[in-house]
């Protein structure tokens, strides 16, 4: 560690105390990474704000220094996301998990980011509320990290993913001024900041507290499993589904690899071995509403030859349904040590085409793809389970998820429904987006952080940025 | 040499013969065509505004500055993407909502929002102006519904945010920005939309009462019970208050919905649970969304709900001409008032603090010589 970085590391825990700050490089090591294992640097600094104030002077000093700075919530993220690839100080919210408020009868609450998704909603589910949004791994992700995302989650085919939930934020900026839309309004005040600050990736500044709305719990919810012989099959009945204007809450696609991961795991949810794939379905709301919807939604299934479909309104049978289907990414650790989750969208009506041709990309590589997907938003999860120290199985895996965006792009999709750009996709930009798309968004991101210190080598590609600064100051 | 003289044919194709307020209307017809009028608008240091093309150019509020030319965006209308399968809609931005609805709901999708006057709201208006529609209370706020943008920016480029896809995370959502901004982060010349399924049928409840209080009541009772409410709406009458709830969704729903709602307030008469298609519950949903009349202003309170009932209380004891009040989301429409489009906010942001420099660094990354006329708000 050189003199300046520990003179840094002395004056920010001045800052924040000794917990607040971790330099030794055991500390530091687990954070060198997120999700995406095969990308990994180790911050020079980690710091552990507990309140805005502090993360905002933290912030101000680090702004002194020029260093660059990036964000972390729990580390769930699967696109490198949090991945301090420029090295730098890590700045992380684990030290701010304070709910503040919760106003059951305006259904809103008031949170720190280092609230963890799920203890969001039991800290609310005494009055009858809950929030929305739950990714998979919500069990451990942050709020922080859910609005750094824009993350979503099975029922978000309903209730949209988290910028649809945030209704105001605070937040450090780059400079470390404290800029506070925290006051819950329904309509924004001036431009909408808050819904563009959503899913900028920790490029913008830190979110520290988030006000957020939340649900009221639904008087019925029932969850159906259809079990089909044929992924074709499956992948049509849900675009049936779309095409007829069924709402459920969710519409899940798990494909033949996964249940046999899923059923050979201690997740073991009941889905039969023998199917090709299970549509998993829930639907919400009052007695009669999840009936009908369910009836058309069985009806849809069986009519795309599903063989047999179960339903559960029990909670222990439906959170065993589910656990199968939340713990599929751990439950394909059986299959190879390391997975590569794709996250592109496409049109819901060409389901079952661009999920043949997922497959097909894999095959033609001799890798192995499970499909387990929000097939309701058309946001497919290709699966591919791979040994990141065999370097030529890792280079096919990399060449697969670069094919995969491509299809899907040419097909009228996009890169990311829900993981964020981070690391991994930051080459299929220029391939969705034109150069001039590039680079207003560039001009957009240096508006909130104009030295480009916030998460750099995130979200855009560093070459587009550098060529809008250079025509500009051309034309000027 | 006037505005007016400047080389406009060479981008439209022909000579600008319309002049409104001083300044040239500019029609252009494609979406490369309204980029190139602003760089030229920008070489020659001008400040511009879009407009619809349904309406009279005209300055959108009395204080505010002239513009020294109109970009009309009638002529860039249609649309551009359209699936049955698919729910999600994409039209240039000079299309009357009309025009989606006429396409969307034979197909069985209802057009968000559902405004009080289709035939003269535009897809680039709507999503400039922020409007969100009748069904705001269920359904959210317009933002929620816009899938992506296409903006034109005065340097000459046209730039794309967003997806046509109802979900995605690609990039910064600076289609969420746009909504609502009037314009000055660049000008909409295209949209997607989200569209949700038309109801398969539908109740209605109403209610008259010369009691302000006595409405009140009977609206919060409505919104605390379990019913997604479409609207929850009070017009002022000369004798009175006339309120007005709606609710769609399956017939067998709507019928369960409606017993609860009628338990929670049992003087509202319920004009009986009807299937949608083409009946009279259709036509008079039409009646709801055009008790607000095209033009009129409104006030976004911006408060959540139990904050409403005091501060909707305490305009109408300061004010007369509040006309019509959307409960469970104070929004008041005010009688007469002529602003056009942006709800008047009482809230503004404050000059010089942190939030003003962000939103003016954003203004100027996007628009670096001013050529997007300003509200006087912002």
């Amino acid at each position: 560690m050189t003199a300046a970085l520990r003179q840094l590391a002395d004056d920010l825990r001045a800052i924040l105390g000794p917990r607040g700050v971790l330099d030794e490089v055991t500390a530091r090591v687990p954070y060198e990474c997120d999700g995406l294992a095969f990308m990994r640097h180790v911050p020079d600094l980690v710091i552990l704000p507990r309140t805005t104030r502090e993360c905002a002077a933290a912030m101000k000093l680090l702004a002194r220094a020029g260093v660059p700075v990036v964000a972390r919530g729990a580390g769930t993220g699967l696109s490198g996301g949090a991945t301090p690839v420029s090295g730098g100080v890590l700045v992380g919210t684990a030290r701010m998990r304070d709910v503040l408020e919760i106003d059951a009868r305006n259904r809103f609450a008031r949170v720190q980011t280092g609230v963890v998704n799920v203890d969001l909603t039991h800290a609310c589910e005494a009055h009858g509320l809950y929030y929305a949004p739950d990714p998979s791994s919500q069990k451990a992700c942050t709020i922080g990290g859910n609005v750094a995302e824009n993350s979503g989650g099975p029922h978000c085919f309903k209730h949209g993913t988290t910028s649809r939930h945030i209704l105001g934020l605070v937040v450090v900026t780059a400079e470390g001024e404290v800029l506070d839309l925290s006051r819950p309004l329904l309509e924004p005040q001036g431009l909408d900041l808050v819904g563009l600050f959503v899913g900028s990736e920790g490029t913008f500044g830190i979110a520290t507290e988030a006000t957020i709305a939340l649900t009221p719990a639904p008087e019925v919810v029932e969850t159906a499993l259809a079990i089909h012989l044929d992924l074709d099959a499956a992948c049509d009945a849900v675009s049936q589904m779309i095409a007829e204007r069924v709402e459920p809450s969710a519409i899940e696609i798990l494909d033949k690899l996964t249940i046999e991961a899923v059923e050979n795991s201690v997740l073991a949810a009941g889905y039969p071995k023998d199917a090709e794939a299970v549509l998993l379905v829930e639907a919400e709301g009052c007695d009669v509403e999840v009936r009908a919807t369910m009836d058309d939604v069985e009806r849809i299934a069986r009519q795309h030859g599903a063989v047999d479909v179960r339903r559960a309104r029990d909670a222990a049978q439906r959170t065993k349904l589910w656990a199968g289907r939340k713990g599929a990414y751990g439950a394909m650790g059986r299959v190879a040590p390391d997975l590569y989750v794709s996250d592109a969208v496409v049109p819901r009506h060409r389901l079952r085409e661009l999920v043949r041709a997922v497959t097909e990309i894999c095959r033609e590589r001799h890798l192995k793809v499970a499909n387990v997907f929000h097939a309701g938003d058309g946001n497919l999860h290709p699966n591919i389970s791979y040994d990141r120290r065999n370097p030529d199985e890792l280079r096919r895996v990399l060449e697969a998820g670069d094919e995969i965006m491509k299809v899907c792009i040419a097909a009228g999709g996009s890169l990311t429904g829900e993981h964020g750009v981070g690391l991994e996709k930051l080459s299929g930009m220029e391939w969705l987006f034109t150069r001039d798309d590039l680079a207003a968004q560039c001009r957009v991101r240096e508006a909130w952080d104009p030295m480009v210190r916030l998460n750099p080598g995130k979200t855009l590609p560093l070459r587009a940025c550098m060529e809008t600064r250079t025509k500009e100051q051309t034309r000027s | 040499m006037t505005t007016r003289d400047l080389d406009w044919a060479r981008i439209l194709g022909q000579a600008v013969g319309e002049v409104a307020w001083d300044a040239p209307v500019l029609r252009p017809t494609t979406e490369q065509a309204v980029a190139d009028c602003l760089l030229l608008g920008q070489q020659h240091g001008l400040t511009m505004r879009a407009i619809s093309g349904l309406r009279t150019p005209r300055p959108a509020r009395a204080n505010e500055a002239p513009v020294d030319a109109w970009i009309s965006l009638e002529a860039l209308r249609g649309l551009v993407d359209w699936h049955p399968h698919e729910g999600t809609v994409t039209a240039r931005a000079g299309t009357p909502l009309a025009e989606l609805e006429a396409i969307a709901e034979p197909a069985g999708w209802r057009v968000l929002p559902q405004v009080p006057n289709p035939q003269h709201t535009t897809v680039g208006g709507m999503i400039s102006a922020g409007i969100s529609g009748l069904e705001r209370l269920r359904r959210g706020p317009l933002r929620h519904h816009v899938l992506g943008v296409r903006l034109a920016l005065p340097n000459g480029s046209v730039v794309r945010s967003g997806s046509r896809l109802v979900k995605n995370v690609t990039g910064y959502d600076v289609h969420r920005a746009a909504t609502g901004a009037r314009g000055e982060l660049g000008v909409v010349v295209e949209a997607s939309l989200r569209l949700v399924p038309l109801p398969r049928a539908a109740f209605r409840l109403s209610w008259n009462s010369s009691s302000w209080t006595a409405v009140d009541a009977a609206a919060q009772a409505l919104l605390s019970t379990s019913v997604e409410f479409d609207c929850v709406r009070s017009t002022r009458m000369p004798d009175g208050w006339t309120l007005v709830a709606w609710y769609s969704g399956r017939a067998e729903t709507c019928a369960v919905m409606e017993q609860e709602a009628l338990r929670a307030v049992p003087q509202m008469q319920s004009s009986g649970v009807d299937t949608w298609d083409g009946g009279p519950l259709a036509a008079a949903w039409k009646d709801t969304r055009a008790s607000e009349a095209a033009g009129e202003g409104c006030l976004e309170l911006g408060c959540l709900r139990t904050e409403c009932a005091t501060q909707v209380e305490q305009l109408l004891k300061s004010r007369a001409d509040v006309r019509l009040v959307d409960h469970g989301l104070a929004r008041i429409v005010l009688r007469d008032s002529l602003h056009p489009q942006k709800p008047v906010q009482p809230h503004s942001v404050a000059a010089g603090s942190v939030q003003a420099q962000l939103e003016l660094r954003l203004r100027r990354a996007l628009d670096p010589h001013g050529v997007l006329a300003r509200s006087p708000a912002s």
